[in-house]
């Protein structure tokens, strides 16, 4: 006998010749047929995922027209009181070491009293030239452990989300936009290269050449434990992206010009930067690290934390791409425009 | 009706062909006639989510320590219906097929530095904690933790709606219904081992009128504080979960721009779907009843089977290709990407004073301000494919406390008093604001261009007219070049901007309103759905070598991003239109320009723009 397919799916009924056809077994079959496709399961569709889009990202403080690297914000006569412009706040970027030095002063833990949970809040995001404990201060006479006061700092940009139904984490898209190089007015600027090792205090992380490409980003993604929502070190990480070269993820490799009427021309949309009239701001440019078709499932009621972390190098560690020889050398927030977009993808649902 | 439905078999019924081949041949139509609906899926909704991020929320917000964000879900191009000639007194019209919408859930966070802890705000002033601190927003205490004070973070949400100005609503355009409120008690996100951050509210299942303007507020009055402790919420994220009913994809040559020609069907398909070849044999008359035969039980329950073993097809795939064949009609679903623009300014908005305003990029120095407008865009990169039915700005005229200020904190000298805070709309009429949208091809590619999809140009926000001094007192609600889209305008706080009218020969101040709702119409020759005059629905979605031919865009004919669009792209750009600079566009009620007077160009927290979209069945 040949072979043939049978129902497997819709119906567990099978009928074949020099059997008995009884109409109870036809019953039930049609009635499955008529159920299944009568009310469709969801497992019955190929595709059953919808995308989800978090969109987040600003312009900065322009960098450019910070008056002085440390504002003084108080007293008559002040230039602040007199005007001047200094870099204001550096939200949503928090100090990823947690420490008493992090605790505002003349407040529980400022002194030193144990009240800090997660003393380095991000697993696995150290930087090469920022050390978060500090360096060890032994002699050759006298022994000592870490000093415990960091060495340079780590920024991070943490956004959260509760997961209510499984989802997917389908991507990651991270840009750090720079105006065109050859733009006149050119605040975001960010080299993303190590100091050039001119003067003994201009030195890149060890282990790395004057002028090497910046490897201290990361890039990311975790789930609290379930059995210790609150404890970052038993978080998950469901995505990590550290110590690569930033400047080899660059948005295109192509000479674009600073704006679309240079050549190489190309087809804009207005507002056309450096085209509409008194429209600034150069084409699109900069460092641009998609984490695409990343496929990892997040369970239901996860607590889901993207983190991106940007570094501020020590003062022998300037300056460099992050902390330029400017009014905004402790500002590394401010040397670039932020996009990021996340995208999830969640079951079509009942309701 | 697509359910189908069939004769019992009784006991003592004679078996008939049609006892079996009727259902079976019902069953097999539905699939031919590519009719497998929302209404015969266990799982008929998809979820879609308004996502708000916020850098930061502070106590120089007004009310200290309160945002508020309104956002519209309306109809899709093919389900909007209304009665038109806008703005005001007009109905929407509900089709009883109009996909239903409901909010099920919303989550809400902020970055506590992962400690059961508050964060100082660059405000901290408290007298004795340090001696670095003032009134100007440069403590040098911001951003580190105070436990003692995290007992102040009793955070309140709450959602609201209204009906559209467009929709007869009329100043000074107040929130109607509360929807949802809750409030976060501070001592969910103090404790040392389990803190409800982020917070879920699940199990709403609240109906949402697609034609009401929804708002939702975040209040935290905590974060200000009598002795100076001033704290902040950073790294906001808001997830309002929807879920709406599945609905058809579009197609047509003539009914999307930018579609793909070709698919996984065929050539000329422009999203039409392919049915499969489902055959059921019916026995003649006579014939005996057999399993395994050609017209037999077995064969055509078979017959049917290899089609839900192989799953149901519809949708798109990651390259906006359609399958070779289709079953599944409803393969679409409502979609909201919501993009924030002009946020995380140094000073909370944006006004027009130099002092303030040179804080943002391109707008020259304080003393040499440019003729720059406020430019900002986002990129947002296209992993799955859309159709784009409508976009609509949020502007956004909130005030605030410059620095922070209860008094002056600046010399009188640099910065006239007047011009240190930030609650009037901008005092001009020389203001012109552009927003587009656009695709973009050519990252880490061999080509870039873009294709502009919606274009929004306005002008003189609060209808000035210096020559005629209109408009008059008695108006604060007139509509001019400004409202060529209003959809709605918004009174979301209790401290709503004001504005200065023409009283005879003086000023009168009035209420103003804190967000404007406008649409950026889609570009396009044909006459697309919608609050006003704008093209037909613009699919987007990164392509392959089938999927590269598209049709035609707007005017300018086969796009430029030829069917390989890597990411959407919104840009903003405010501007002078007299040649100055912005501080020194011309005050309507006397000498000088708006940067001596306390002109808001940007209200607090920012604006955004919602791109309301059709989104498919993926992976």
């Amino acid at each position: 006998m040949s072979w043939n397919r049978n129902p497997r799916t819709i119906t567990k009924e099978q009928f074949s010749t020099g059997t008995t056809i009884d109409g109870n077994r036809i019953d039930n079959a049609l009635d499955d047929v008529v159920e299944r496709v009568s009310n469709v399961p969801y497992g019955d569709l190929r595709k059953r995922w919808v995308p989800i889009t978090y969109v987040a990202g600003w312009t900065p403080q322009a960098p450019n027209n910070i008056e002085a690297a440390a504002p003084v914000p108080t007293g008559e006569g002040t230039t602040s009181e007199q005007g001047a412009v200094f870099a204001t706040h550096h939200w949503p970027w928090l100090r990823v070491r947690n420490i008493y030095t992090e605790v505002v002063k003349g407040t529980t833990g400022a002194g030193g009293e144990p009240v800090i949970t997660n003393s380095y809040r991000l697993k696995g995001v150290r930087a090469p030239g920022v050390f978060p404990y500090g360096a060890s201060e032994s002699t050759a006479t006298v022994p000592a452990f870490l000093a415990g006061v960091p060495i340079g700092a780590q920024y991070a940009w943490t956004r959260s989300w509760y997961i209510e139904k499984p989802s997917i984490l389908d991507a990651i898209d991270l840009m750090l936009e720079r105006d065109q190089a050859d733009a006149s007015d050119r605040p975001f600027k960010n080299s993303f290269l190590y100091a050039d090792r001119v003067s003994a205090t201009e030195q890149p992380p060890d282990g790395y050449d004057a002028e090497d490409n910046d490897q201290g980003l990361a890039i990311v993604a975790t789930v609290d434990n379930e059995f210790a929502l609150e404890d970052r070190n038993m978080a998950d990480i469901e995505v990590m992206r550290k110590r690569f070269s930033i400047n080899r993820d660059q948005f295109s490799r192509l000479p674009l010009p600073e704006k679309s009427d240079s050549v190489p021309t190309y087809t804009d949309f207005v507002p056309k930067p450096s085209v509409t009239t008194n429209c600034p701001a150069t084409t699109l440019g900069g460092i641009y690290i998609p984490l695409r078709r990343l496929n990892i499932p997040i369970h239901q009621n996860a607590r889901l934390r993207i983190s991106v972390v940007i570094p501020s190098y020590d003062s022998d560690n300037r300056p460099c791409g992050w902390n330029p020889n400017d009014n905004s050398a402790d500002f590394p927030w401010l040397q670039q425009k932020i996009h990021m977009t996340v995208t999830m993808l969640e079951e079509v649902t009942s309701g | 009706m697509a359910k189908i439905t069939r004769k019992k078999l009784a006991r003592g019924t004679k078996l008939m062909p049609g006892h079996v081949s009727t259902p079976l041949t019902d069953a097999a139509t539905q699939l031919t006639d590519i009719d497998i609906s929302r209404e015969q899926m266990k799982r008929p909704m998809a979820p879609f989510c308004v996502n708000l991020s916020l850098p930061y929320l502070s106590s120089d917000s007004r009310p200290a320590g309160t945002m508020t964000i309104p956002f519209a879900l309306p109809p899709t191009q093919d389900f909007f219906a209304t009665s038109l000639t806008p703005p005001g007194g007009k109905d929407a019209s509900y089709d009883a097929d109009l996909p239903q919408i409901k909010l099920k859930s919303v989550s809400f966070s902020f970055d506590q530095r992962g400690e059961p802890a508050a964060i100082a705000s660059n405000f901290w002033t408290q007298s004795g904690t340090d001696t670095d601190t003032g009134t100007y927003g440069y403590s040098d205490q911001q951003g580190k933790l105070t436990y003692d004070d995290v007992t102040k973070l009793d955070i309140k949400l709450s959602l609201h709606e209204k009906m559209q100005m467009f929709f007869g609503d009329t100043y000074p355009y107040p929130l109607e219904k509360s929807l949802w409120t809750t409030v976060i008690p501070s001592p969910l996100l103090a404790h040392r081992a389990l803190r409800h951050n982020p917070f879920l509210q699940p199990d709403l299942d609240i109906t949402i009128n697609p034609y009401n303007t929804l708002l939702f507020t975040v209040s935290c009055p905590g974060l200000e504080d009598s002795a100076g402790r001033y704290l902040t919420l950073p790294s906001i994220e808001v997830s309002l979960k929807f879920v709406c009913e599945l609905m058809p994809r579009d197609s047509g040559s003539t009914s999307v721009q930018n579609i793909p020609v070709d698919g996984g069907s065929g050539e000329d398909k422009y999203g039409a779907k392919t049915a499969p070849s489902v055959t059921i044999s019916t026995p003649s008359v006579s014939t005996a009843l057999e399993a395994d035969s050609s017209d037999g039980v077995n064969y055509n329950i078979t017959t049917i089977d290899n089609e839900f073993r192989d799953k149901l097809q519809g949708g798109y795939d990651y390259y906006a290709d359609t399958p070779p064949t289709e079953v599944i009609k409803d393969d679409a679903a409502y979609e909201v990407i919501a993009v924030p623009l002009y946020q995380n300014s140094a000073h909370g908005g944006i006004s027009a004073n130099e002092t303030y305003l040179t804080t943002y990029p391109y707008t020259g120095t304080t003393a040499s301000p440019k003729t720059n407008g406020l430019f900002d865009r986002r990129f947002i990169p296209l992993h799955h494919s859309y159709t784009i039915h409508h976009a609509i700005l949020a502007w956004n005229w909130t005030p605030w406390a410059v620095l922070n200020a209860t008094d002056y904190p600046i010399d009188s000298g640099a910065v006239p008093e007047f011009a240190q805070l930030a609650y009037i709309a901008a005092l001009t009429q020389e203001l012109q604001l552009q927003v587009g949208v656009g695709l973009g091809t050519g990252a880490r590619g061999d080509n870039f261009d873009y294709e502009q999809i919606a274009s929004l140009d306005i002008s003189n926000p609060n209808n000035y007219d210096s020559t005629s001094k209109t408009p008059p007192w008695t108006t604060p609600d007139t509509t001019g070049a400004w409202d060529t889209g209003l959809i709605d305008r918004l009174t979301s706080t209790t401290a709503p901007p004001s504005t200065f009218l023409w009283k005879a020969s003086v000023l009168a101040v009035r209420r103003k309103w804190n967000w404007e709702l406008h649409s950026i119409p889609l570009v396009g020759t044909s006459s697309g759905a919608g609050y006003y005059t704008q093209g037909k629905p613009i699919f987007v979605g990164p392509g392959w070598t089938t999927t590269q031919d598209r049709t035609a865009i707007g005017t300018s004919g086969a796009p430029d991003t030829i069917g390989a669009e890597q990411w959407l792209e919104v840009r903003a750009l405010l501007k002078p239109t007299g040649g100055t600079s912005l501080p020194l566009c011309p005050y309507q009620f006397g000498g000088g320009g708006i940067g001596d007077t306390p002109s808001i160009l940007v209200g607090y927290g920012g604006c955004y723009v919602y791109l309301i979209c059709k989104k498919h069945l993926t992976r």
